[in-house]
């Protein structure tokens, strides 16, 4: 069989953007998962038992950050291609669901997503569409390569994967993001604080931004969306409104 | 009116597909959904307005993995194409207008949540269906499966959107007029506990002992620009 080529690694970087396609809270990601590795399949078996048994045991549950799954695509792709055991495989999988979730949602979701949003409504709030412009820039570029990047290191190092995920580029790009949200966070309190409203500083509206920002704080500490707290809020405005219209 | 519409519930297919489904390009937060809405129904600033306010509401949702959660791509495309369009016929109420829209987007983004969540429990079937073809060794069969994930994803965006707008024309117009008698500079402030919301999701986010400087640095450069 021809070894996996740098077009076969780029046809799986390609796909993995479909990774959560079909997923379901039974197997999660499984379907996405082996549709992604199918492009490489013809090279990987050679025979219709070998791409059955392919097929069965990718189709087994597993999850992953998608943004982070290019690592655990390439390793596996590796990992097949080398004929490892299948029940090896299927162990060194389980393996990665952990840490590829963990860092993920650490970097991106807690991270890079909220950080670049924040940056995104400063700009937007001050020069329109080029602040959403260099939102959606900043993260897609990244997003490109870090799922680029997780084929390629995810082949080369195939069970040694975890190496790349321990050495500190995923922990560095998460606290710097988390740096960056905590600044730009001091920029949004200050704008904020120093014009709540519309028109210019008045202490009770800024008190009131206080105010709300604590309890959507509190909110969000118990579990509680600050959305309904602020429905509750509009719930109240309005029927108080009303009363006082009417009266 | 009717075109902007269906260009309106095609977005919503669009943006559901990216929340979930595929990419996973952004495309779909509040802030870029709403200026594209914006475009389409020809008002810009009001699609800005609305992302701005819709992304603080949603800034704190994570969805990780089998998590339950607001769908908030959807439902800030309703709520924004709603606000556009009852902005128009309330000029005099803009405060107005943005409660109704505040109050209907919340529910309505748990809601649309709901319809994701039916739609991850039905694509069970297209596992069950991959693992007819892995016992024939059909490889090939699974680009049409994800082909059929895709699709129920994009439809139902579009039509949670579509229901959405309707609703926004039945319900909250009339209310709207009904609350137009009511003085406007009652409802001028709603946007304050809205910025609340987004202050206390990056309060949850980033206040951390470990970012206190950061904290510090990023104030003294808001100061800075205040002045400047």
């Amino acid at each position: 069989m021809p070894p996996v080529s740098g077009f076969d690694l780029l046809r799986l970087t390609i796909r993995s953007f479909f990774v959560q396609t079909g997923f379901s809270y039974d197997r999660m990601i499984a379907l996405g998962f082996a549709w992604i590795l199918e492009a490489a399949a013809k090279k990987l078996c050679s025979s219709l038992g070998e791409r059955r048994e392919f097929l069965r045991r990718h189709l087994d549950s597993f999850n992953a950050n998608p943004y982070l799954v290019g690592y655990a695509v390439g390793a596996v792709t590796k990992l097949e291609e080398t004929k490892t055991p299948p029940e090896q495989i299927g162990r060194f999988k389980e393996s990665l669901r952990g840490p590829l979730g963990a860092l993920g949602d650490n970097l991106i979701w807690q991270n890079l997503r909220p950080a670049l949003l924040i940056l995104g409504l400063i700009l937007t709030s001050r020069y329109g569409l080029y602040g959403i412009v260099t939102f959606f820039v900043l993260f897609n570029l990244y997003q490109i390569y870090i799922r680029a990047r997780g084929v390629i290191k995810g082949y080369q190092l195939g069970l040694k994967v975890s190496s790349d995920l321990t050495r500190g580029h995923l922990q560095g790009v998460a606290k710097w993001s988390g740096r960056m949200g905590a600044a730009l966070f001091g920029v949004v309190l200050v704008m904020k604080l120093s014009q709540p409203g519309r028109g210019s500083f008045q202490p009770d509206e800024a008190a009131f931004l206080v105010f709300f920002s604590l309890l959507s704080f509190w909110g969000l500490k118990r579990n509680t969306s600050p959305g309904l707290i602020l429905l509750a809020f509009l719930a109240f405005l309005v029927i108080v409104n009303l009363l006082l219209a009417l009266i | 009116m009717l075109q902007e519409l269906i260009f309106v519930s095609v977005l919503g297919g669009l943006v559901a597909l990216d929340k979930t489904e595929a990419f996973q390009s952004m495309f779909s937060q509040p802030l870029v959904a709403c200026a594209i809405v914006g475009l389409l129904l020809d008002d810009l600033p009001g699609g800005l307005y609305a992302g701005i306010l819709f992304q603080l509401i949603y800034l704190w949702v994570m969805p990780i993995g089998a998590a339950t959660f607001p769908d908030p791509a959807v439902g800030s495309v309703v709520g924004s194409a709603g606000y556009c369009i009852l902005k128009g016929s309330f000029p005099d109420n803009p405060g107005s207008v943005l409660i109704l829209v505040l109050a209907f987007v919340v529910p309505f983004g748990w809601f649309a949540g709901w319809t994701l969540i039916r739609q991850r429990q039905l694509n069970s079937r297209l596992l069950r269906k991959a693992d007819l073809y892995a016992e024939r060794g059909r490889v090939r069969g699974l680009g049409g499966l994800m082909l059929l994930g895709l699709s129920g994803s994009f439809v139902r965006g579009l039509l949670v959107t579509a229901a959405g707008i309707l609703a926004v024309l039945a319900l909250l117009a009339p209310l709207a007029k009904a609350l137009s008698f009511a003085p406007e500079v009652l409802f001028e402030k709603m946007e304050i506990p809205v910025w609340g919301v987004g202050l206390g999701s990056m309060i949850f986010l980033f206040c951390r002992k470990k970012n206190t400087l950061w904290i510090v640095g990023g104030a003294i450069v808001g100061i800075a620009l205040i002045l400047l």
